[in-house]
């Protein structure tokens, strides 16, 4: 992390990071600092002799030896501070990018050095320059200090003009990230357990309500059958080993079976959409991967042209809404299709499902469509 | 069939962009600092340890170390903490979030922090730990009193040396934690306090004892294991709920158990335990 004398002088130019407005302040606050502490700031080694007693200082690009006394603190940027058996640090001992070496010197303050990759030298320089000019600078602002990088993080944050792009870019992302990712599960339910998915949507198409109820039910109940769980499992010597699987697995199956019940709830949709649609819907996209893409997109595509209004800016409360109301109706979604897996459990029975019509029985469309529990036990 | 591959292959790189994309916004920032003080005069004084989540170790400095202290960090999620504050005598040591608890249990991977603290100087002790794992050893530092907490943790709590100085009181707070205390006669506590909430604790009372002391153990839902001296006579008292209590070596008389060199030793421990779903062991260690 060492600097090269001859850069220097364009770390001083804050020419070393990106940023050139930012930079060019930081550089005219570095000179004004500097030029307040002309006298103790060192470029290249710098050696205390024994006998020698000197204020604060300050060593940038070098290496800072300790035999005699520093009054003050001893800040080195970008080198190592080595402290001998006769140095003496009456103050704060503050290495930057290097390492402190004690090889038994005495330092009343405290001994600190920060390592790490992409230290903004620049930064780390006007930092010491403004802070070696008073001892307490080093020793005890730290609160102050602290607070100074924070509020230049929210600025950083806030004031930049593209930030709604950037958060609406990184929302549509996310939102299309997620959507492929239900598609993906979804496809290998389709594929693996089409009769299952197929009967939880058909619990959700005829029971709707009495799936909303359950679903809803179920979110209140679902913590304390969690604790009623543990304790049973708790009470008995026997059950506490699988209180280490059921803490994790309950809630995960929750989370699976409100999956399972939203991308039932988004084949439901799909298919209802094709329904309304049939006249001018091309058979081939009448399949239950259609439906289940149809639902999704159905789904998720509020939430797109959310962040994408949210992208303008102006608008971004329009947005905000938009999103806050996507993610209600994702988790009504999600909740009436919990309810419907619970009631069909897990897509194995047809309880809630009301028949079809015998004229839909008689279309070949249907043909491999489970109608009834024998069809797919 | 056909969309779906189709749908991947427009989706995918979109996907993975933005995968990559969140990765650089979250990009970590690791720094690693030392931080260190001298000894510069003996009064006592309070040390505060915060740690939230990540790899912790506490053990002792050579002196003429206060503390010595290396920390790894994500400068985008934590700011180190050193400060001393030689009027009030106290010392804070260790982490604090900068934006919040989500970034703090996203980003402990890779955390580590180690703090060693000085044999020179009588403290107490307060040390607060969040998620992860910790290794504390605390034998052979001055302790007047200890306050240790930890969160969601795996946790081992050692005093290996007997402390150089009497300590008051002992207290320890757990929350989902598999949590071992050894060598609890080492403090010189007359008072220990145990609070755990869920999980497996050990609390082993070997060690030299300087004298009598008592002992209260209050746990939620678990298993909680009392290993117990053979050389102290031992009382034990317990209320629980629904919890197994298995004590060879104790008899029972009235509402407590006693040990049978109870009041015939110049060291006695009495344990007040309370328990509601779980199990409670004692063990003996010679």
């Amino acid at each position: 992390m060492r600097v090269p004398a001859l850069l220097l002088p364009l770390v001083f130019m804050g020419l070393t990071t990106p940023g050139l407005s930012a930079q060019n302040s930081a550089a005219a606050a570095i000179q004004a600092a500097r030029s307040a502490v002309q006298d103790r700031v060192v470029t290249g080694d710098r050696t205390v002799e024994v006998g020698e007693v000197v204020d604060d200082i300050v060593v940038l690009g070098g290496d800072l030896r300790v035999r005699g006394e520093i009054s003050g603190d001893a800040v080195v940027i970008g080198g190592n501070l080595i402290l001998e058996e006769s140095g003496m640090v009456d103050g704060d001992a503050l290495v930057t990018g290097g390492e402190l070496i004690n090889e038994g010197g005495r330092v009343r303050g405290e001994m600190r050095a920060i390592e790490g990759g992409n230290l903004d030298i620049a930064r780390e320089i006007e930092r010491a320059l403004s802070g070696a000019g008073i001892a307490e600078a080093t020793r005890g602002t730290v609160d102050v200090e602290r607070e100074v990088v924070r509020s230049e993080r929210r600025e950083r944050r806030q004031s930049a003009w593209y930030d709604p792009i950037r958060r609406g870019f990184a929302g549509l992302i996310s939102t299309l990230a997620l959507g492929l990712v239900l598609a993906g599960i979804g496809s290998v339910l389709v594929f693996y357990g089409r009769p299952y998915l197929e009967i939880v949507s058909d619990t959700i198409r005829s029971s709707g309500v009495r799936s909303a109820a359950t679903g809803l039910a179920a979110s209140f109940l679902a913590v304390p059958a969690f604790v009623v769980l543990i304790v049973a499992l708790a009470v008995s010597i026997v059950g506490i080993p699988f209180l280490l699987i059921a803490i994790p697995a309950y809630p995960l199956a929750l989370f699976a079976g409100a999956v399972f019940g939203l991308l039932a709830l988004a084949h439901a949709v799909g298919e209802r959409t094709a329904e309304q649609t049939r006249e001018g819907l091309d058979f081939r996209y009448r399949n239950s991967y259609a439906y289940l893409f149809t639902g999704l997109g159905m789904l998720l595509t509020p939430l797109l042209a959310a962040h994408l209004i949210g992208m303008t800016g102006f608008l971004g409360f329009i947005g905000t809404l938009l999103r806050v109301v996507t993610w209600m109706a994702i988790w009504v979604a999600a909740t009436v299709g919990f309810g419907a897996v619970i009631l069909s459990r897990a897509g194995t029975r047809r309880t809630f499902v009301a028949p079809p019509p015998e004229s839909v029985l008689d279309d070949d469309l249907f043909g491999d469509e489970p109608t009834g529990r024998s069809s797919h036990a | 069939m056909r969309k779906v591959i189709c749908l991947i292959a427009l989706w995918g790189p979109a996907a993975a962009a933005g995968l990559l994309g969140d990765i650089s916004v979250e990009a970590q920032t690791w720094r690693t600092m030392t931080s260190a003080r001298q000894v510069w005069d003996t009064a006592p004084m309070e040390v505060n340890i915060r740690y939230g989540a990540g790899t912790l170790t506490v053990g002792t400095a050579e002196s003429p170390m206060l503390y010595q202290m290396d920390i790894r960090y994500d400068e985008e999620a934590f700011t180190p903490l050193a400060e001393y504050d030689e009027d009030e005598r106290e010392l804070r040591l260790g982490v604090e979030s900068i934006r919040g608890n989500r970034e703090s249990f996203t980003m402990r991977e890779g955390s580590t922090a180690t703090i060693r603290l000085g044999r020179e100087v009588p403290m107490d002790l307060d040390l607060e730990f969040g998620a992860g794992k910790a290794q504390i050893e605390l034998g052979g530092i001055p302790l007047r009193g200890l306050e240790l907490s930890t969160g969601a943790s795996e946790t081992v709590v050692s005093f290996s040396e007997p402390n150089p100085v009497d300590a008051e009181r002992i207290t320890i707070e757990a929350g989902a934690a598999d949590l071992r205390v050894i060598g609890l006669g080492n403090t010189r506590a007359s008072r220990i306090e145990f609070h755990g909430g869920v999980g497996a604790t050990v609390l082993d009372f070997g060690g030299q004892w300087q004298g009598s002391a008592t002992a209260s153990v209050d746990m939620g839902i678990g298993s909680v294991t009392l290993r117990l001296p053979r050389s102290h006579g031992i009382r034990l008292d317990r209320s629980s709920f629904l919890t197994s209590f298995t004590a060879p070596g104790l008899e029972r008389r009235g509402e407590s158990y006693y040990s049978a060199n109870w009041g015939e030793t110049s060291n006695q421990l009495t344990i007040d335990v309370s328990a509601a779903f779980g199990s409670i062991e004692i063990d003996w260690i010679d």
